[in-house]
């Protein structure tokens, strides 16, 4: 009889992700940022050691391109290399961003180091290296070359001689919204497989989908955009006899992401703003569990501000002003972003009723908000220079109109004192 | 409220002028050239709105009298106030005045509100050469069309500024050329991290193909490092031999040479010793010999000494005769008598006793003569006196025995005598106790009293004086008798005779006593001396004369003789076995030298046999450890080559597996394109504004602006008397054009002078005709605009004119008296003012 034994499940690595969408102006967090998620890595592979762990499970995505930059082929190396020292196994299923014929730089990993077969599903039983006992049967399959449509939960098939039976796929379970539907399989697909546990990787938010049979995905143990908000690490989980004794799940991330909308209506100064924008750092901050932070903000809301918002060397001053403060505080956060969505206190309703130049922009504007092709044409005049030179891109005609708008009657009813 | 005087005071060659009062509605100045009538054009436009600077391209009308000053007098009703601005900083300093009625300190803003200095000078305040800027100046900012529809509208600024303002904005966003707007810098920034992201890329597709490499060049440096050792092995090898069989060869020629010179060494050695001559029998006892020899010193010591000790024996002998013949004793008597140290303390004794006995006897002799002298009787002053005289007689011996005493116990105290000291005691006490008498003479003299009791003294003292003279008698008799019991009879009497005599016999046996031991020790000084003699002889009785008959005195010479011999005896043998020991060395180096051959040959031998070259030599060797040696240095060069690609290569690898510079430049490159699309969606607002604001600009020209234009139309077409019907105004800042009946345009560019400046009066009115509230004190000032107009449209244009008056203040300056009358003509109630050349 198997004895309790100690797994990690971890998945969506992304070593060397470039961050996209984010602007580390400040070295500081760059330098965070660009080594976060091998900081991230780091910290799994120090849980693993330091709870004795008897192997560690890679859903997917170690690296976060079929291109494996070559640092991150060399520090997961030396993780693994690390891991393997400790006697701990790693058990790799690849994903869609690291499938099996990407390149590879021909590094020599350890031997404990397993990656699944990627044209079945492959049972690898994992023994216990004092008795030499089977500790647990692992299941999985990766990713021969690329994002696959198949479903490949339907591969997998328990033996029933097997005391333990752990799965491990990078797959969208359930169809989830927001990531690429590769794998796709449904919940009954992995209850048929009879597994105890299945260790998922793709999604990058940390969730739990069953109980019975236990379904994980441990989400990137790093958050990698300002989307990815929120706690991120691995599942340390204990199990015996095909049942879990012990779930736990350990933060490994080096930066945490912050997202939050402020609402300045009713604010009438930008100091006001500026102490609103202060007070939502100050939160992001708590929230982040003594870790640096960064934070996108976005302000929304009619206001009397707006106009001074709008003005591009008040809100950059105010931006700069920000980050200053957050930086000097410690743990840092970095503002990333403050977008701002703001509103004049403009009323719209009655303008369009007036008869002079505002009442026909406002009706013109209206007019092109209603009318699709009208709104096109009027971007396509205003833009095409512009998408020329940059690339057409998807924009809400509506929202840029409103805005240009805005814009246009703040200036002329607000004075245009530039 | 209308303008009622122009005041100016020292305004170019206006030095104090008033134009007033003015009409309500159409009032025309007529005056000559120079008269001042742009002057107080421009006037007006100073006091509302400051005088120029220098930089502002305005006429300056500066007098020399003084600062210029201008005051502008309004009306409305009874009440009037005045506006006053002399020159002076920022325009000069504005004062408002109030002459009737309330105060107005807004006065300047009501006036002119919602109209700009430029448009003041382009719509109000015109002469010929502001007509054509309501056209010209559009594309320079100056669209006053625009902007006073926008004032009229109660726009805070105009669409025009607002497209311009956004226009700019744009532009510094992003432009189709150029590198300084936000989004064009980005652009070139993000193409540039973009190619650095590339390069880092190629490094790192490079990266297998450059560890394959580098495996290929680990295993060419194993080998190259194989071959180096090799041929460096076999360089040090033959180079090592070489230089063995050289030191070999060096060794085989030394030690041959070394052989046949120490052979020769030992024949000559050889032949030397030979040649020596050594007395064996006296080298055979050299050591005793040497040894008894190095006594010579001694042996002529003594004999020295045994002659002085001859003359020292006949000194003391001599000596002791003469004591003898000074005692006049013989020797046999001096030799007899016992002078031991009972004789001598015995004499002493003697020499007290009798020395007491005889003073005993002495004194007891005065003593029974002075008590025979006391019992004569006598005065008590004669027995006093001999008292006294007894006393004095008593005196002498008592004090002579004191001193005696003492000296006898100092004596005895030096010579630690007992007997002596007692006896000097005595003598001590017998003088002190005549002196104790001689001090209490009265004590005798009162006992005396008693004759009889003197008497008996006297009787008494006699016997004791006859006792003690027998007592020295007899003490005589056995002095002499002791004497003579110890040979010294002939001493005599005399007590210290005797002891001189003892003390000289004692001398004379001393003298003999010394002489003896003299002899005794002379006699040793001889038997030593021939002792020596004889050990001497027994050593060498093979020389001749033997030594055992030689005089003590000639031994000396022969042993000087036996050690210079000796001497030579051992000197040869020295050199004797010196040469020996050489020759032994010279047979032993000799050997030594023909077993290192016999080695190095053999080595020699084994060396080349070893290295496969037995045939050859030391310089065969070298030579072919020369040719290693270049082998093992170009093996060495090519390893070094290797190596240093190999390092080289491994660095760069291992560089660039640590650089983070690809991940820096991809999250570089994310911040730029965040930085980018937040740049293209401002930009994006911006564009998209500007075009809202063209495309309500144009909806408003065609929907609103249509009223300013189709009535300039109306006016136009009546000036030019159908000329003309219609004007177009575009939008987009285009030149203005008319319409004849036809419908066929004609750009204003290509109007004469007079009818493009009859289309700019026609928009002009048509547009103050639509300003209502804007600007609603300004009059309109225009400075002789219909002198380029013929006869007929001036007229048509003076209706126009007139037609403006009812809804604003007109004043109109001309230098045409004609002008005037057609004014007159067409508007009768107009006010008429004459202006006078300055």
């Amino acid at each position: 009889m198997a004895r309790a034994f100690t797994f990690i499940h971890t998945a969506d690595l992304h070593l060397d992700a470039p961050f996209a969408g984010i602007d580390a102006a400040d070295p500081r967090v760059r330098e965070v940022l660009v080594d976060s998620t091998y900081a991230a890595l780091d910290r799994i592979v120090s849980v693993a050691v330091e709870r004795g762990v008897d192997f560690v499970l890679i859903a997917g995505d170690a690296y976060n391109s079929r291109d494996k930059s070559l640092r991150a082929q060399l520090r997961f190396k030396a993780a693994c290399e690390r891991l393997s020292s400790a006697g701990v196994p790693v058990f790799i299923a690849q994903g869609n961003h690291d499938p099996a014929d990407g390149w590879t730089a021909n590094l020599t990993f350890p031997q404990s180091v397993r990656y699944f077969a990627t044209d079945s599903v492959e049972r690898i039983e994992v023994l216990d290296p004092e008795s030499g006992e089977p500790l647990c049967a692992l299941y999985g399959r990766g990713y021969a070359t690329g994002p696959t449509k198949l479903n490949l939960a339907r591969g997998f098939k328990r033996e029933s001689a097997d005391e333990n039976a752990v799965a491990v796929l990078h797959a969208n379970v359930g169809g989830q919204e927001g990531y690429e539907s590769y794998a796709p399989c449904t919940m009954d697909d992995l209850r048929a497989a009879g597994m105890d546990y299945w260790a998922l990787g793709h999604i990058h938010k940390p969730s739990e989908l069953s109980d019975s049979p236990r379904v994980r995905y441990a989400g990137s143990p790093q958050g990698l955009n300002p989307k990815e908000d929120g706690p991120h690490g691995c599942w340390l989980v204990t199990m015996e006899r095909g049942a879990i004794l012990a779930e736990e799940f350990v933060e490994t991330s080096a930066v945490r992401w912050a997202r939050s909308t402020l609402d300045v209506s009713g604010l009438d100064s930008l100091e006001a703003v500026h102490t609103a924008i202060r007070e939502q750092c100050s939160l992001a901050r708590a929230g982040a569990d003594g870790r640096p932070s960064v934070l996108r903000l976005e302000l929304s809301g009619r206001t009397e501000v707006h106009a001074e918002l709008a003005r591009g060397a008040s809100f950059s001053e105010l931006v700069t002003e920000i980050r200053d403060e957050q930086m000097g505080e410690s743990p840092w956060l970095w503002v990333d972003r403050i977008r701002d969505t703001t509103r004049g206190v403009l009323d719209i309703e009655f303008l369009s009723g007036v008869e002079d130049f505002t009442g026909d922009l406002v009706r013109i504007a209206a007019e092109a908000i209603g009318d699709c092709e009208l709104s096109a044409a009027l971007l396509a005049e205003a833009l095409a220079g512009v998408d020329s030179a940059f690339g057409a891109r998807d924009r809400d005609a509506a929202s840029l109109i409103e805005q240009a708008r805005d814009v246009c009657l703040d200036r002329l009813i607000g004075g245009d004192d530039r | 409220m209308r303008l009622s005087r122009i005041i100016a005071e020292r305004f170019g060659s206006l030095r104090s002028a008033t134009l007033g009062p003015l009409g309500d509605g159409l009032t025309v100045v007529l005056g000559p050239n120079e008269a001042g009538k742009t002057s107080f054009t421009t006037l007006v436009r100073y006091v509302l709105y400051g005088y120029p600077t220098k930089r502002d391209a305005e006429p300056d009308y500066e007098c020399d009298a003084g600062k210029r000053l201008g005051r502008l007098v309004f009306s409305d009703g009874d009440s009037q106030w005045a506006l006053e601005r002399a020159e002076g900083t920022h325009g000069g300093q504005l004062a408002v005045s109030t002459l009737a009625g309330p105060d107005r300190h807004e006065l300047l803003s009501e006036v002119t509100r919602g109209v700009s200095r430029d448009s003041f000078r382009v719509v109000f305040g015109f002469g010929l050469d502001e007509m054509v800027q309501i056209e010209a100046g559009r594309g320079a900012g100056m669209d006053i069309l625009s902007k006073l529809y926008a004032a009229k509208v109660g726009l805070e600024v105009s669409p025009s500024d607002v497209r311009a303002g956004l226009e700019s904005e744009a532009s510094e966003l992003w432009r189709p050329s150029g590198r300084n707007p936000e989004l064009n810098a980005l652009k070139a920034k993000i193409t540039e991290v973009k190619r650095q992201i590339t390069d880092l890329e190629s490094q790192a597709s490079r990266f297998a193909q450059d560890q394959e490499r580098l495996t290929e060049i680990g295993e060419q440096l194993e080998s190259a490092r194989a071959n180096r050792e090799a041929a460096t092995l076999r360089a040090q090898e033959l180079g090592t031999a070489a230089q063995k069989l050289t030191d070999l060869e060096t060794r085989i020629a030394e030690a041959t040479e070394q052989a046949h010179l120490a052979r020769q060494d030992a024949s000559a050695d050889d032949r030397k010793r030979a040649a020596i001559l050594v007395d064996e029998r006296l080298l055979a006892v050299a050591a005793e010999l040497g040894e008894v020899l190095s006594e010579s010193s001694g042996f002529r010591e003594r004999l020295r000494r045994a002659s002085e000790q001859e003359l020292e024996i006949s000194s003391l002998r001599a000596r002791a005769a003469l004591k003898l013949t000074e005692a006049a004793v013989e020797a046999s008597d001096a030799d007899a008598a016992d002078l031991g140290p009972e004789t001598t303390a015995g004499l002493e004794r003697w020499k007290t006793r009798l020395v007491g006995l005889e003073s005993q006897a002495a004194m007891s002799r005065r003593a029974a003569d002075a008590a025979k002298d006391a019992t004569e009787p006598a005065g008590s002053q004669s027995d006093k006196a001999r008292r006294a005289t007894s006393g004095s007689r008593l005196w002498a011996p008592g004090a002579l025995l004191v001193a005696l005493g003492l000296v006898i116990v100092v004596v005895a105290g030096v010579a630690a005598d007992l007997v002596q000291a007692v006896l000097g005691l005595l003598v001590t006490g017998t003088g002190v106790a005549l002196l104790v008498r001689v001090l209490h003479p009265q004590t005798s003299a009162s006992s005396a009293l008693s004759n009889e009791r003197i008497t008996g003294q006297v009787g008494a003292t006699e016997l004791a004086a006859k006792r003690d003279a027998a007592e020295l008698l007899q003490a005589s008799d056995e002095w002499r008798t002791w004497l003579s019991a110890r040979g010294l009879g002939h001493a005599g009497d005399d007590p210290t005779a005797a002891s001189l005599l003892l003390g000289s016999l004692k001398e004379y046996r001393a003298l003999v006593a010394d002489a003896d031991r003299v002899a005794v020790a002379r006699e040793q000084e001889l038997a030593a001396c021939a002792a020596y003699r004889a050990q001497l002889a027994s050593l060498t009785e093979h020389v001749t004369p033997a030594l055992s008959g030689v005089e003590f005195e000639d031994i000396p010479v022969q042993a000087a003789r036996l050690s210079q011999d000796l001497q030579a005896a051992r000197a040869a043998d020295v050199a004797r076995r010196e040469l020996s020991t050489r020759i032994a060395s010279h047979e032993s180096t000799a050997s030594q030298a023909d077993a290192r051959l016999a080695l190095a040959t053999q080595d020699r031998s084994s060396l080349l046999d070893r290295l496969g070259l037995a045939a050859s030599d030391a310089a065969l060797v070298a030579a072919e450890a020369a040719r290693a040696n270049e082998s093992a240095r170009a093996a060495t060069e090519a390893f070094d080559g290797i190596a240093s690609e190999h390092t080289a290569l491994a660095t760069r690898l291992d560089n660039e597996g640590r650089d983070s510079a690809m991940a820096t430049l991809r999250l570089e490159l994310s911040g730029l394109h965040e930085r980018r699309d937040s740049a293209l969606e401002r930009y994006a607002v911006l564009a998209l504004a500007e075009k809202l604001m063209a495309h309500t600009q144009a909806f408003t020209e065609q929907a609103r602006q249509p009223q300013v234009v189709r009535r300039a139309s109306e006016l136009f077409e009546s000036i030019t008397e159908g000329r003309y019907v219609s004007v177009s105004v575009p939008s987009d800042g285009g030149e203005f054009i008319v319409f004849d009946p036809d419908s066929r345009p004609r750009p204003s560019s290509e109007l004469s002078t007079g009818t493009a400046q009859q289309l700019y009066l026609a928009l002009r009115i048509a547009l103050i005709e639509t300003l209502d509230e804007v600007g609603p004190g300004l009059p309109v000032l225009m400075d002789d605009v219909l002198v380029n107009f013929d006869p007929e449209r001036k007229r048509g244009a003076a209706q126009a004119i007139r037609h403006l008056a009812a809804h604003r203040q007109v004043v109109l300056f001309t230098c045409h008296p004609e002008t005037a009358r057609l004014m007159q003509e067409v508007a009768p109630d107009h006010t008429q003012l004459a202006l006078e050349r300055c």
